[in-house]
């Protein structure tokens, strides 16, 4: 009897591993990427890459284990049902046990497959959409800050029209990164209506944006792939700071405001 | 000759149902989710011109006179509102359009142009309010009774019966007697032998649709939509209406035979991945488009679009996909490059010019068609294959466009005008780029080992190109090796579209998998791992029995386990 009772609770044990596991697993493939859909910073999400998902599995496992092992009563029922799976009686094996034993070399030659003839894989190319803004551009302030009302229409109009004509191919005419150009673009143009973009940052991050260019992005925001021109080649300041403009009101966005320090 | 004449028995019949219903048997046409079109009552000439100025007039101008501060940039032009003549109508050639018509235009935009789609910016009711005030624009053709579109919407009836396979082979009999290939090819490529030279009603360059390009297809590609389009012509262009010279059974064949011409829309629309994996061939490579050895290989479809990242900035990308496929064997490698193309542009003003030539701009933008017309003989056909010089020394690629300032790029162009004028041979160029300061450079002469072929069939280019894989010039071309995969990217240039220099259209980076194919013993080591994966396992089950035997069993058995379970 007591035998039983041991048993269905070594059961309990091992099966509550496997389920912990798979949760977890879950958790990193499906909900995390969704997190920042559901949190409004994104609007597609943005899966965990590979290798961190290995680190944090493997991180999962060593706990589980670590876990387990710790009590050694917890110890023998977890292992129970591993080694069950290899107690074979004399009159052969149940045929699910059969079953389990013939999948097992599979999946290790499966395993050995994978490895050995690796498929085609597109890059992993891990990418830094809000790259750090450079002090050079932080101290910088939007000159028509302080405009009244009836002035800050004139320049937004004024801008609305430098975007159609230098923006909108590429990032729309609603700013909604839908521009005929972007079709053929593998790193689409930015949608500023999506709220994870221009609406998180200060003005004169787009204003670095727009300056700069592709050419100003640090490695880590894979400048190559990026068809964004620089700007201040064409344009000036006033120009640039009217594009920026135009953008939140095309997106329907505010800027963030600058955190100033209190003296 | 308006409106008084009832063509089909079923027109009047028709039109009763459609005074009562319009919106719902357009929606119905269109596959449109719409609610009932508000009375003009109900309507407010102040919200829509402010929709209007916000959002709309700086393409189609203040007036509606389509001149706007952007439409110098744009082709196809923004449409004149004041003329009241529009393409895209359920009613008869010449007529205007009914609101509902405006209604679909507005919702989906038009692909391939300039104007988006509004459905997400513009709710329901503001799309009504906007078209009302466009009305306006040609209020006094609207406002006429006598022009009442609602009383001169095309019959549309039902598709004749028969199976499809019958429609569509009979509606290549109607392409056929109605010389629609004069204009848009045999293919249905846009190439036909009119093609060339065609304008529209403000003079302006024209083409036929591609019809092997569903997604830019502007009036949609259901047999319905088609159909319509057959019926009401495209007013403004020289698409004319067929309502009165082939009955409507045909216009019904016709629908479904051009339908049938329609690849797969969405997968044409984003194009394959970015892996263009090449095929490895015992022998040697085909130095012809047309020879079989392509057949074992992938074809990958690459997206293209204009560049617009320098001056001078080409909004206007003649060529939006390009196929690609690739064999290598031991010593070479072979591209096969395909592309639509209506006019082979074989000829160019001076070749030695138009290598350099659309490399500076006076302005950001180019002005498109300088001469009201498109530039035949200018500049020539050409693509191009782009491979950074040092792929495997650092993560950190070349920008896209013609690589950086010490971060150089290889290119491998082919060039229709030097095969026609002086054969294939002399065709190919290997060039180095260092970013757009200057255009690409030659490599010197005993550095340019490619060699290639054009031809173009029926509106389409074929071009192949090949390489030593390693060129052991002791000069620093770039160097293929298979186990990694080599970024590369692609150029096309449409010399009647007025291409050359950066006005081109170009892909991002996609990536060649030089693939080997496996060896056999790769498969028997797999075979060997199960089999002592299998003789660890029978090891495990004897010492498990040994330790029961002994009495230092630890479980009860996995049998249980299952029972208990």
């Amino acid at each position: 009897m007591v035998n039983e009772k041991e048993t269905s609770k070594g059961i309990g044990v091992f099966m509550v591993t496997v389920i912990t596991l798979i949760a977890v697993y879950i958790g990193l493939q499906f909900g995390i990427p969704w997190l920042a859909v559901l949190a409004g910073l994104s609007q597609t999400p943005a899966p965990l890459p590979g290798f961190a998902l290995g680190i944090y599995m493997a991180c999962a496992l060593a706990g589980t284990l670590f876990y387990m092992s710790s009590e050694e009563e917890r110890w023998r029922s977890f292992l129970s049902p591993i080694i069950g799976l290899f107690d074979v009686s004399s009159s052969g094996p149940g045929r699910t046990q059969l079953l389990v034993l013939i999948l097992i070399p599979l999946t290790v030659g499966w395993a050995a497959w994978r490895i050995l003839i690796p498929g085609s894989q597109t890059p992993t190319v891990i990418r830094v959409q809000h790259p750090g803004l450079p002090e050079k551009f932080a101290e910088i302030d939007n000159p028509y800050a302080g405009v009244s009302k009836e002035e800050r229409e004139v320049l937004e109009r004024e801008g609305v029209v430098l975007f159609q004509k230098n923006c909108r191919p590429c990032h729309g005419t609603m700013a909604d990164g839908e521009g005929p150009l972007a079709r053929g673009q593998r790193l689409r143009p930015v949608d500023f209506t999506d709220p994870g973009t221009i609406a998180t940052v200060v003005e004169s991050y787009p204003f670095w944006r727009i300056s700069e260019g592709a050419a100003g992005l640090p490695s880590i925001a894979t400048p190559w792939n990026s068809a964004m021109p620089s700007w201040s080649e064409e344009l000036n300041d006033e120009d640039i700071w009217r594009i920026v403009m135009a953008a939140y009101r095309l997106s329907g966005t505010e800027p963030r405001l600058p955190e100033k320090l209190e003296p | 000759m308006r409106r008084c004449t009832v063509k089909y028995p079923g027109f009047a019949l028709l039109l009763g149902l459609l005074v009562t219903a319009p919106t719902q048997v357009v929606a119905q046409w269109y596959d449109l989710n719409v609610s009932e079109r508000p009375s003009s009552d109900n309507l407010d000439l102040e919200i829509g011109r402010d929709i209007y100025q916000e959002s709309c007039w700086f393409c189609h101008g203040e007036d509606g006179d389509g001149d706007g501060p952007i439409s110098p940039y744009l082709f196809p032009r923004p449409r004149d509102f004041t003329m009241g003549s529009y393409k895209l109508r359920t009613t008869q050639s010449g007529e205007l359009p009914l609101d509902e018509d405006l209604f679909r235009t507005i919702t989906l935009g038009i692909d391939g142009t300039a104007m988006p789609g509004w459905e997400p910016h513009l709710t329901e009711e503001e799309r009504w309010q906007v078209i009302n005030y466009i009305k306006g624009f040609a209020s006094d053709l609207f406002e006429d009774e006598f022009f009442d579109p609602y009383q001169a919407i095309v019959a549309i009836g039902n598709p004749p019966n028969g199976s499809e396979a019958d429609l569509v082979a009979a509606g290549k009999i109607v392409y056929d007697e109605n010389k629609c290939w004069e204009c848009h090819g045999d293919f249905g490529r846009g190439n036909g032998e009119r093609a060339s030279g065609l304008t529209d009603d403000w003079n302006l360059p024209i083409m036929p649709a591609n019809l092997n390009v569903g997604w830019k297809i502007k009036g949609g590609i259901s047999p319905e939509e088609l159909y319509l389009r057959f019926s009401t012509g495209l007013d403004g262009t020289p698409m004319p209406s067929y309502e009165a010279t082939v009955s409507e059974e045909e216009r019904w064949q016709l629908a479904y035979y051009v339908a049938s011409l329609v690849g797969d829309v969405e997968s044409d629309r984003s194009g394959d991945g970015v892996i263009i994996k090449a095929h490895k061939v015992p022998g040697s490579l085909p130095t012809k488009s047309t020879d079989s050895e392509w057949d074992a290989a992938q074809e990958i479809r690459v997206p293209l679009t204009g560049q617009a990242t320098y001056a001078p900035r080409w909004q206007i990308p003649a060529v939006t996909d390009i196929a690609v496929k690739v064999l290598f064997n031991e010593d070479e490698i072979a591209f096969r490059l395909a592309w639509d193309d209506r006019f082979a542009d074989t000829t160019s003003a001076d070749s030695v010019l138009v290598l350099a030539e659309g490399w500076t701009a006076d302005d950001t933008y180019p002005v498109l068609f300088p001469d009201g017309q498109r530039m035949r003989g200018y500049f020539s056909d050409a693509v191009e294959v782009m491979i950074p010089v040092r792929y495997e020394d650092s993560p950190i690629l070349p920008h896209f466009v013609y690589g950086n300032p010490g971060n150089p790029v290889d290119l491998w162009r082919w060039q229709a005008d030097w095969q026609y004028k002086y054969g294939s041979n002399e065709s190919m160029f290997e060039l180095r780029a260092n970013g757009v300061e200057s255009p690409p450079k030659l490599h010197d002469i005993e550095s340019q080992k490619i060699t290639g072929d054009g031809a173009w069939v029926d509106g389409r280019w074929t071009v192949v190109i090949r390489r030593p894989l390693n060129t052991n010039t002791g000069n620093d071309e770039v160097q293929l090796h298979s186990g990694s995969l080599i970024p590369l990217a692609f150029h096309v240039w449409e010399g009647n579209n007025g291409e050359t220099g950066l006005k081109m259209s170009l892909s991002s980076w996609t990536f060649l998998d030089l693939h080997e194919p496996t060896e056999i013993s790769i498969y028997l080591v797999i075979i060997l791992i199960i089999l002592i994966a299998a003789l660890l396992e029978f090891k495990i089950i004897l010492w498990v029995r040994h330790r029961a035997v002994s009495g230092k069993s630890v479980g009860e058995g996995f049998s249980s386990m299952i029972n208990k379970g």
